[in-house]
């Protein structure tokens, strides 16, 4: 296996968790993404910070619902979305089940 | 008493009625008697100048019943005429407006109706969509979650194929330091000479063992190279199940959007366009029943016109001085003192009238 940048970052901080991803957040994230959310353990909050994402694919939306499923308590925030992926998370109607902001 | 005269001379005016008169029956002889004539500026005619003066007046008589006759009967006819094209203009207004209000009916904006109908409207139809994309794009982020946990299962299994791997390497290796060992053992039972002969035949043995553990260690490494070959496979197909590209739903969803746009707008243009035909209609309506009442001036036109023959059948009486004045019940005369304008008709205008129309 090629290493690939690291494009996935954790941030802790005062109320939560931060994951930051950069670039193209589609399949080829998902190792990293599992585990970036499988770290965090049960937090208040976790953020999702989609400033420097350039494109999702429907894997990043499958990652979010994974990450939203193993913490049920947990407040998943979404910020910082470009406008075409956060018309991509209202078409999915994602609104429903996380904060977009 | 004169004989009868015959009429119809060849004056500008009564060669010009009797040219567009094609009814005979409109034509008619008038006897005219001649009497004293007592008229002040008689007196110095001689009687064949009064002769020719009377034929002439009587002649100038009858074209005018003629023509008031002719004009009656044109007068008739296009009244008619027009009281049929009225009616006609007024039922097409109706029906025009009866289609417009079915037609808009079925435009209209309300999504259930009393009759369990649904009707089409534009604002249900982007909603509808807006739904649908909702739920394919909803559908394909949770087959992309089930993808992608299933990934991880394999992830998993992979690593876990790869201690298999790691362990089957270890009892090779276990197997390889045992035919060393039998190895060894063979030449010290060989160093032993005759004493040594049973060890040497252990050896053997246990050389052959560790070949067989070899084989069979192989044979499970290959199997689990090929099912890992195989995992690796389903992971490549569920990789691709997990990555969709959303900018086509994307695309198409803001391509619908801006046809839901354009079809609302174009929707309310055409509301707006039957709202202003049905008012239309019912204008042509009112302005036909306008039309209709004014149509009324036949009457009038009539009276004035029999009020018009009057006058000249008394005139030509008059001329024979066979008229008492008076003499014709309550009517007037035209030589009363007031006036051939002693109107018949007082009506001057057609707005006091009113009529029932169709």
């Amino acid at each position: 296996m090629i290493p690939t940048r690291q494009r996935i970052a954790t941030t802790r901080g005062a109320t939560g968790v931060c994951i930051t991803i950069v670039g193209r957040f589609d399949f080829s994230c998902h190792q990293d993404f599992r585990k970036a959310y499988e770290s965090i353990g049960p937090v208040p909050e976790c953020q999702v910070d989609l400033k420097d994402t350039e494109y999702i694919d429907s894997s990043a939306l499958g990652m979010l619902l994974l990450l939203r499923e193993a913490y049920p308590d947990t407040v998943v925030k979404i910020q910082n979305a470009t406008p075409s992926v956060k018309k991509i998370l209202q078409i999915a109607n994602f609104g429903s089940l996380f904060k977009i902001v | 008493m004169i004989p009868l005269v015959q009429r119809f001379p060849k004056g500008p005016r009564g060669s010009g009625a009797s040219s567009s008169v094609n009814s005979s029956s409109m034509q008619r002889d008038v006897d005219v008697h001649r009497g004293p004539l007592d008229g002040p500026n008689n007196d110095d005619a001689g009687e064949d100048d009064v002769t020719t003066s009377l034929d002439a007046a009587h002649a100038e008589l009858d074209a005018i019943h003629k023509q008031v006759d002719q004009a009656r009967s044109l007068l008739s006819d296009a009244i008619e005429r027009l009281s049929q094209s009225f009616a006609g203009l007024d039922a097409e207004a109706a029906s025009q407006k009866r289609m417009l209000e079915a037609v808009l009916s079925t435009m209209s904006l309300n999504e259930g109706t009393g009759d369990g109908r649904q009707r089409v409207s534009v604002r249900a139809f982007a909603s509808e969509t807006a739904a649908a994309f909702r739920l394919f794009t909803e559908l394909l982020s949770n087959v992309s979650k089930q993808s992608v946990r299933t990934v991880y299962r394999i992830d998993d299994m992979s690593g876990q194929l790869d201690q298999v791997f790691k362990l089957v390497a270890n009892i090779n290796e276990i197997s390889q330091e045992t035919f060393v060992l039998a190895i060894n053992a063979t030449i010290a039972a060989a160093h032993a000479g005759p004493a040594g002969r049973s060890f040497s035949v252990i050896a053997d043995n246990v050389r052959e063992l560790s070949k067989r553990t070899r084989r069979f260690n192989d044979e499970i490494g290959s199997q689990i190279s090929s099912a890992r070959t195989a995992v690796d496979d389903v992971r490549k197909i569920i990789s691709e199940m997990a990555s969709r590209d959303l900018n086509v739903a994307l695309e198409g969803k803001e391509r619908v959007d801006a046809m839901m746009g354009g079809l609302q707008s174009f929707e309310q243009v055409i509301e707006e366009t039957f709202e202003r035909t049905k008012a239309a209609s019912g204008r042509i309506t009112d302005c036909t029943a306008q039309a209709v009442m004014g149509l009324q001036f036949e009457d009038i036109l009539s009276q004035l016109l029999g009020s018009m023959d009057r006058h000249a059948t008394r005139a030509g009486a008059a001329l024979d001085g066979e008229l008492q004045p008076g003499s014709s019940g309550g009517e007037r005369t035209a030589f009363g003192g007031r006036g051939p304008s002693g109107d018949a008709v007082q009506q001057r205008d057609l707005a006091g009238g009113d009529v029932e129309l169709f």
